[in-house]
């Protein structure tokens, strides 16, 4: 097999650099990293690395100052359509009802309406939220919302799906549930995930790949992998769930220790 | 639920009784003549004497009202997406709409009448100039309230700026818009009156001037109910038009309104 076919996310020497009002920020510095297809990454980092810029490039919304991203083979210059988006907030329109809103990709593309009706309302099956197509968001929890989020998110059965802190505005039980959702609709139809958080143990639960970033400026600092069988369970994951924690504890610096042990326990 | 609302409607009422006792009270303690203070009965009495007569006074100001609220709706709309599409236009446009916004608009109403001259044509730019501020503004403010990710959700899914207009901008700035256009539908009663004062040979205001002028206090309080009645059911017809037009974002105000 030819390793060069596997890979789905190429970002080579990427460096991006805000220029506001005179102040030069460098919000990433040479990053390079590969994704295969498939693959589940975590940007896992404090507030600041640069973990959002870096989802921002690869989906074509920022553009590199220097190097370059190519996803699915081609070099990333414009927006990317064919890639889910999440974000922490469930950004739904609040005048539409779940159904409707799951269908939003689909009417920007302009695909058939009926068909992708039909498979809105499965979505939304999916993700739990059956009987729920005909409510507004401010009528869900938001849990619920983030579930329709992920629906329009895979409407369009995107080969990416690029989630920017998606679980970080819920509840630690419904976060966990949210995450084992993912893990198991993910496993049903495979695709890459780029995933976004400044959780430990969330990265932990979810990835294949943690990619650790640090902050000022922003880059991968390391890589960890994580092989165990999903979905994870700490107990049995025993020493080595500790001793994972303990590592990338060390590698973002006693700093984010203390900034934020709520997420970064 | 429905007997609560019974008990409003009854304490309403008796609020509205009192205001009524007291004025008649005031008037047989102080002995006031019923030219400069009308009993509330005459007010009553005098109204019908008019009887059908009312009609194209009412429709006058009607009419004036609504016209110039429509057309300031539709133009002020249109300007606030030119404003906010078009960082030229807007760099032309929004400093004198700030500036012309502090102007007192019914100071404008006797230019008004010199340009223009007497009838529909100068009561309507009145009411026009009155409303379109606060619907500019309004609509301005709702265009660019939107959440920067669903902008970002928009262009990764390759919606050009009208799409993203007519699915995202526009009925997310829809509460906005209303509550503008609220604030204009008194404002356009206010200046249809005002120009009626100043320009007009019919209408309730025309009514209240020159009924003045003959000490027929009588009529211009009748005059004044009919025109407050107009504001009220002007108003409503534009919170009613929310509501259609709204569906989901009136649960939100149904449920503030238990809670209190």
């Amino acid at each position: 097999m030819n390793l060069s076919d596997d890979i789905y996310i190429q970002i080579d020497n990427l460096s991006v650099v805000f220029d506001t009002k005179g102040d030069r920020v460098t919000a990433l510095e040479n990053v390079n990293l590969t994704v295969k297809k498939n693959e589940f990454i975590t940007f896992l980092g404090p507030s600041g690395c640069g973990k959002t810029t870096l989802l921002k490039v690869i989906n074509g919304l920022t553009a590199p100052t220097m190097g370059a991203v190519i996803v699915g083979g081609e070099k990333v210059e414009r927006p990317i359509a064919n890639c889910g988006m999440m974000f922490q907030a469930p950004t739904l329109l609040k005048w539409r009802k779940s159904l409707k809103n799951v269908l939003l990709p689909a009417e920007a593309v302009g695909i058939d309406i009926k068909t992708a009706r039909i498979r809105a309302g499965e979505l939304l099956e999916v993700v739990g939220l059956r009987g729920f197509e005909d409510r507004y968001p401010r009528e869900l929890s938001g849990g619920m919302q983030q579930r329709v989020s992920l629906a329009r998110a895979l409407l369009l059965d995107p080969p990416l799906l690029l989630m920017d802190e998606p679980f970080g505005a819920l509840d630690a039980l419904t976060r966990d549930d949210m995450g084992n959702e993912l893990v198991r609709i993910w496993k049903l139809n495979p695709k890459t995930v780029v995933f976004v958080t400044h959780s430990i143990r969330e990265a932990i639960a979810l990835s294949d790949r943690i990619f650790v970033m640090t902050p000022r400026p922003g880059k991968v600092a390391k890589v960890f992998e994580v092989i165990e069988p999903r979905p994870r369970d700490p107990r049995k994951m025993g020493d080595k769930y500790n001793d994972l924690i303990d590592e990338i504890h060390k590698c973002l610096g006693g700093e984010t220790r203390g900034a934020d042990t709520e997420t970064m326990d | 639920m429905k007997s609560a609302r019974a008990q409003n409607t009854l304490l309403a009422s008796l609020g509205f009784l009192m205001i009524l006792l007291v004025w008649q009270s005031l008037l047989w303690v102080f002995d006031l003549p019923p030219f400069l203070v009308p009993p509330p009965i005459k007010v009553v009495t005098r109204a019908l004497e008019l009887g059908t007569n009312w009609w194209p006074h009412i429709w006058a100001t009607v009419y004036s009202t609504i016209l110039g609220f429509i057309i300031a709706t539709l133009g002020g709309l249109s300007l606030a997406i030119l404003i906010v599409h078009s960082r030229i236009a807007s760099g032309i446009i929004t400093p004198p709409l700030l500036l012309l916004q502090i102007v007192p608009k019914m100071a404008l109403a006797p230019i008004v009448l010199v340009w223009v001259g007497l009838g529909l044509a100068s009561r309507t730019i009145v009411v026009v100039l009155v409303t379109f501020f606060p619907i500019v503004i309004s609509t301005i403010t709702g265009l660019q309230s939107v959440e920067p990710e669903a902008i970002d959700l928009a262009r990764s899914l390759h919606m050009n700026r009208y799409s993203i207009l007519r699915k995202i901008r526009f009925p997310n700035a829809m509460p906005h818009i209303f509550s503008g256009l609220r604030v204009a539908s008194t404002l356009a009663v206010i200046g249809a009156i005002i120009s009626e004062f100043v320009a007009a040979q019919s209408g309730l205001g025309y009514i209240i001037l020159s009924s003045g002028f003959v000490l027929d206090t009588a009529l211009q309080f009748g005059a004044l109910a009919l025109v407050t009645l107009f504001g009220v059911v002007f108003y409503g017809l534009v919170v009613l038009a929310e509501r259609i037009a709204m569906p989901w974002y009136i649960a939100e105000v149904q449920h503030i309104e238990v809670m209190t």
